[in-house]
């Protein structure tokens, strides 16, 4: 067994880390470390998505020829670890991650060159259409119906949860064309205009008082028959290819253990009072399953590695990084005494507008955080929807 | 980046897999009658351990073994382990092969060695103390010059697989801080009570008085780094047993119909089972990380997998006693010998906090 990265492979990490020295602004390192939420706003991540890109290295998962780097798996994993050991900004997984991929794949050359490059220069900013009020969990019942009339699509219904609705530039959106077949073959995947009478957003602010997720309503909302991906009733499809594009390995660990280990400096370095032993086998605890994770992860890239298909441990590390994440983020809350329960109603949580922390910056962060967090064990379908297709797909029961 | 075993340790596995298969096939026959025997393991089975090299597993090169201890080979020993523990193997492979065969290398007592790789010679370590309780480092048993020699006086507690031995490992404190003192087992005023363990094993409480010991092998810091090739090799065998547990679990809700189905069709037993699937691969890779630890931090991820396994296997254990319903707890099913192997491996070298603190105190 070897752990171990090959001189190739350390040579294109000390190549990453000399171009996150040079090139990450510390104002974008401190744009993500005040962020308590997921996803960071445009201004933070548009600036460091325009140095990748200028860099050549912003469409590393894309296929090469959209504009991809043809990167092994171990060396995406290898980016991603030294992006978030840098306190990189994270990138926006709407345009970057999901929709661009999917064009990439499924869409027509046209489709291709029309909004590929607008994803990479960051010209369009894109939210995604998946949940509704009455669709969660269960996405396949979902009721946005889309009628063809000429060229174009009449869309109505209703999309929630919509990350970033208030910044994008279009939707990519599962709508049902086909309501007299069975619920995932009568769904097609349809890019909307957000900038059209038809929409409507409604802001939501979450728990911690942050402005991430929106409704939104479609009425009469049109989408050009020609912007919609793949052919009628192949939305269910290509939505599935997205959750499979995402099993090409995953690098949760590293910051996660960076976390632990910012932690342990705060509170234990600096002796804060009641960092005991209790608190410090807490810690280490969390610590030993952030490490396991980390070596589940490294395992899964060894099967990539080895030119196989990564195995069924795959599908447990979302189950794992986002419990671990609250369990965490938990802990940062009880770390700082009674300065955890502050929580700053400004925003943004940094640069020259950020309002002064009372006690420490750390402490400012914990609660924001710890209650944006709750979302990770529900987003991208819940922990009890993953343990549903675990049981499924891996036990067999 | 490559987990693949090389093609001698996968030869390594299908020897260990084969004596598992001959020595402990089917059924529990096998397992009861070797824990029947006073020493709590069989005799023949020992032999057999030690003419395929099973017992060498972590002992250096130099003194005839793979290295598992010191300059590398530990993914032999988790190897290894691993199969021994999913057969639910009696034999004192830990107490008398990882922690005294290293000792005996550690200390390059070759003669004494080469009788326990052999399989003729049963020697184990006597350090716990009633009032150390987990602490590794507490001794109360004092080694004193008298005549030409030195004696032993103390009492040793939960001597694991002591009940046959033929040699005892000593732990006391002597002229030069702590000393390891190697003493016939049935020297004049060794008192020994054998007694069982819950996993079936054979261990003993032995007091010393005025025992002469034969030699010192050497001070207490030889003991550490076996400690921490002890809590590895105890973290892979109780992953092996884990594995064990839970296949025969996922077995058996799958076959197991109540209310007309599958126990395994009802979502809350397949959450549990899912849960106790990911505590299995967690698991798994905390002791690959500390099998692939550089020799520097190996004694600290070593204290960590063993306290993180030994936590996860516990609690796959009660799930899996639970999913069997009473027959879970009977001790017709592998299910209870597991779980109490499991409980005796946990507290090999201290408990879970003892661990987690070495572990996050160790740099």
């Amino acid at each position: 067994m070897d752990m171990g990265f090959s001189s190739s492979e350390l040579a294109f990490r000390d190549e990453v880390r000399g171009f996150l020295a040079a090139e990450l602004p510390q104002h974008l390192r401190d744009g993500m470390a005040g962020t308590p939420s997921v996803f960071v706003e445009p201004e933070i991540g548009l600036e460091w998505q325009r140095i990748l890109h200028a860099r050549g290295w912003l469409a590393y998962g894309w296929p090469v020829e959209a504009g991809g780097t043809g990167w092994t798996p171990v060396q995406r994993y290898i980016f991603e670890k030294e992006c978030a050991l840098a306190d990189a900004p994270s990138l926006s997984v709407l345009g970057l991650k999901l929709v661009g991929p999917v064009i990439a794949r499924f869409g027509t050359p046209e489709q291709k060159a029309r909004f590929l490059e607008r994803i990479l220069t960051g010209a369009d900013l894109w939210c995604q259409g998946y949940s509704e009020p009455g669709s969660g969990s269960d996405l396949a019942s979902l009721k946005t119906r889309a009628v063809l009339h000429e060229d174009k699509y009449i869309v109505n219904g209703s999309k929630i949860w919509t990350t970033h609705a208030h910044y994008a530039d279009w939707m990519f959106c599962l709508a049902r064309t086909d309501p007299d077949v069975k619920p995932q073959a009568g769904i097609s995947f349809l890019l909307i205009r957000m900038d059209q009478p038809g929409i409507t957003i409604r802001p939501i602010i979450g728990m911690a008082g942050d402005h991430e997720v929106n409704q939104v309503f479609l009425d009469d909302a049109e989408a050009l028959v020609c912007d919609r991906i793949g052919d009628e009733g192949q939305g269910w499809t290509i939505a599935k290819y997205l959750l499979e594009n995402e099993r090409g390995g995953s690098c949760a660990a590293p910051r996660l253990i960076a976390e632990l280990e910012r932690l342990e400096r705060l509170a234990l370095g600096e002796g804060l009072p009641g960092a005991d032993a209790a608190y410090a086998r807490r810690l280490a605890k969390l610590r030993l399953e952030a490490e396991a994770l980390e070596m589940t992860e490294l395992r899964i890239l060894g099967e990539l590695a080895q030119g196989r298909a990564p195995g069924p441990q795959t599908s447990l590390v979302k189950l794992v990084a986002s419990t671990l994440r609250q369990h965490i983020d938990e802990l940062a809350v009880e770390t700082f005494g009674y300065d955890g329960l502050q929580m700053a109603t400004e925003r943004p949580l940094y640069g020259n507008e950020a309002p002064e922390p009372i006690g420490s910056k750390a402490a400012q962060m914990a609660m924001p955080t710890y209650l944006n967090s709750r979302a990770w064990t529900i987003f991208g379908g819940s922990n009890e929807v993953q343990k549903n297709i675990i049981a499924k797909s891996v036990l067999g029961l | 980046m490559n987990f693949d075993l090389t093609e001698d340790q996968s030869l390594l596995k299908a020897l260990v897999e084969r004596f598992v298969t001959d020595s402990y096939g089917g059924d529990l026959t096998a397992r009861r009658a070797a824990r029947c025997t006073p020493a709590g393991y069989a005799a023949a089975n020992w032999a057999r351990l030690a003419d395929s090299g099973v017992l060498a597993l972590a002992v250096s090169d130099a003194n005839g073994g793979f290295g598992g201890g010191l300059g590398g080979g530990r993914t032999e020993l988790i190897t290894a382990m691993e199969v021994l523990g999913h057969g639910l193997v009696a034999e004192p492979v830990i107490d008398a092969a990882i922690i005294a065969a290293g000792l005996l290398d550690a200390a390059d007592e070759t003669v004494v060695l080469a009788e326990v790789l052999a399989g003729t010679q049963l020697v184990v370590l006597a350090h716990a103390e009633r009032a150390a309780r987990y602490d590794l480092g507490h001794v109360g048993t004092v080694a004193t010059v008298r005549g030409d020699g030195v004696v032993i006086d103390g009492t040793k507690v939960a001597v694991m697989a002591g009940a046959a031995a033929d040699r005892l490992i000593v732990s006391a404190r002597d002229a030069d801080g702590t000393g390891l003192w190697l003493v016939a087992a049935d020297a004049a005023g060794v008192d020994r009570r054998a007694y069982r363990l819950a996993d079936g094993s054979a261990a003993a409480e032995i007091v010393f008085r005025g025992v002469v010991a034969e030699r010192r092998l050497g001070g207490i810091d030889l003991l550490w780094p076996v400690v921490a090739t002890a809590r590895l090799a105890a973290a892979a065998e109780m992953l092996g047993l884990m594995t064990l547990l839970f296949d025969s679990t996922l077995a058996y809700v799958k076959a197991r119909n109540q209310f007309g189905q599958p126990l395994g069709g009802f979502q809350v037993i397949q959450h549990r089972m899912t849960d106790a699937y990911v505590l299995c691969e967690q698991a798994r890779s905390q002791v690959i990380r500390a099998a692939l630890a550089e020799n520097g931090g190996f004694a600290r991820a070593a204290a960590g997998a063993k306290a993180f396994v030994a936590d996860a296997a516990l609690t796959v254990a009660h799930t899996a006693v639970q999913m069997h319903g009473g027959m879970g707890i009977t001790d017709e099913l592998n299910i209870g010998h597991a779980l109490k192997r499991i409980r005796v491996l946990a507290l090999t070298f201290g408990d879970n906090d003892t661990a987690i603190d070495d572990y996050r105190k160790a740099g």
